[in-house]
């Protein structure tokens, strides 16, 4: 008797601190997705404007230059000026601008958009983004155009799951691939709802190595998955497709 | 080439560079137009009632008062305020935060003045193009905003009366029971969805056509 009372008391005390490791994992999650989401709207705010003010600039410094060099009436200054200053001109246009690019995408890959607003549309752009550097692989997407009721703070946790998934799934440089994604809910026999996204990733078997369903990279992030928002990564093949199915939990999000 | 049409234009915006550099490529463009500005939205408001512009172009990110913070949420405020109040004033956003839009997206469709979007990554001339088409009527939200085609049954009804009956905007209006304005508006929505814009050299309603034939809207 006082032998199972002992095994009960420990198996409430290991439940319980399970419990509480866990929820400290995703409040540290959550902590981390604001101060970085913060560092986006600080980009987004400063140094983009800051930015926009010195292209404008330059657009106009180079449109200035152009139309002296069409009119053939220079200015007070522009004899000063050397032939190639439309040229020089033009060219710190072009960097302030790529300088622009560069800032957007590190606030977006600190705070992705859409990602409080729509999971379907976080998902298409990041995988686009994505999608940019493996040129080589088709992508077919089966998104709902409504998605609004999922939590912020699960999309926050979900889309870099789902993006490193891709990534150890399909590295740089693989060919003949197709992927589809699959975004869609699905009501429980307990009529609570369930989210799921599938990934179904077909090889051309005889150029490519199908990725190992069991490596450790996968396991940790089946792991986290269900850390993090009390979801289930299944991995398994079928008829030459490797298909990858995360399911977890809908929350609503409660009216400020 | 400068257009010599003297509009009223309204810029929103609280930095200082970029109020500065909207103004200059807007006045280079349009050297008659008065070009009003507000750094902060509660100046927003009473400034649109008083000079009923024909454009106004819009920061998301603004303070709600001088010396507070600026929040994509005030942006929002202000803006959906003004398409409920305003619904005929023509529209461009120039905004970092142009993906927030996506919460207004049904107000937005609603709208029956012109509404584009400017990213501040893009060039003068695009930006200009942009205050264009507002001006003009139009509609251009990114493609990203949608997943796959997002097209309303009343627009669907509109391109096969036009493109499978022959029909003009007036009999087409009289066919549904709307006015030819709003015929009008469900052409510009359309041609946004299917991603069809002003083009030099190019028929709209043709490539409309086209395009929607390729979407596999009409055999």
């Amino acid at each position: 008797m006082l032998v199972t009372i002992g095994w009960v008391t420990t198996l409430y005390w290991v439940i319980r601190r399970w419990s509480h490791q866990r929820q400290a994992w995703q409040w540290w999650q959550q902590q981390q997705a604001c101060q970085q989401h913060r560092s986006a709207e600080s980009i987004r705010d400063g140094l983009l404007q800051q930015t926009f003010g010195l292209t404008r600039y330059l657009e106009g410094l180079s449109q200035a230059a152009c139309s002296e060099t069409i009119s053939g009436h220079p200015t007070e200054h522009s004899a000063d000026r050397p032939e190639s200053y439309s040229k020089l001109t033009d060219t710190w246009v072009a960097r302030s601008r790529s300088l622009y690019q560069s800032l957007e995408a590190l606030s977006n890959d600190l705070s992705p958009p859409f990602v409080e607003d729509s999971l379907s549309l976080a998902l298409q752009l990041a995988i686009k983004d994505w999608n940019q550097s493996r040129p080589e692989l088709t992508i077919r997407y089966h998104l709902p155009s409504e998605w609004i009721d999922n939590s912020p703070a699960d999309n926050r946790r979900i889309l870099p799951l789902v993006m490193t998934l891709l990534t150890v799934l399909i590295p740089k440089n693989s060919s003949g691939q197709q992927l589809e994604v699959t975004l869609n809910k699905k009501v429980t026999p307990h009529d609570s709802q369930t989210c799921q996204l599938t990934f179904k990733l077909t090889c051309n078997l005889q150029t490519q190595q199908q990725p190992s369903i069991q490596g450790v990279e996968l396991m940790h992030l089946k792991e986290i998955f269900h850390s993090l928002v009390t979801g289930r990564l299944d991995i398994s093949k079928a008829e030459g497709s490797l298909i990858c199915r995360l399911s977890w939990p809908e929350t609503h999000t409660l009216a400020p | 080439m400068s257009k010599n049409t003297s509009y009223t234009f309204v810029v929103i915006d609280d930095h200082d560079s970029v109020v500065e550099g909207t103004c200059i490529v807007l006045k280079g463009e349009y050297p008659d137009a008065k070009i009003l500005t507000a750094s902060t939205a509660d100046k927003v408001e009473s400034l649109i009632a008083e000079t009923q512009p024909n454009l106004m172009v819009m920061d998301l990110s603004i303070p709600s008062e001088p010396d507070r913070e600026s929040h994509i949420s005030t942006g929002l405020d202000l803006l959906t305020g003004i398409l409920t109040t305003h619904t005929a004033l023509n529209v461009v956003i120039q905004s970092a935060h142009v993906k927030a839009l996506i919460r207004l997206k049904p107000l937005i469709d609603a709208h029956k003045g012109g509404f584009t979007i400017s990213d501040k990554s893009a060039p003068s001339h695009e930006m200009l193009k942009k205050v264009d088409w507002a001006l003009q009527g139009l509609v251009f939200t990114p493609q990203e905003m949608r997943v796959g085609l997002e097209i309303k049954r009343e627009w669907m009804t509109m391109l096969e009366l036009a493109f499978k009956e022959g029909l003009t905007d007036k009999l087409i209006a009289q066919k549904m029971n709307v006015s030819e304005r709003t015929v009008r508006h469900y052409w510009t929505r359309t041609q946004d969805a299917l991603g069809v814009y002003p083009e030099e050299g190019f028929n709209i309603r043709v490539h409309t056509h086209n395009k929607a034939r390729q979407a596999g809207l009409l055999d």
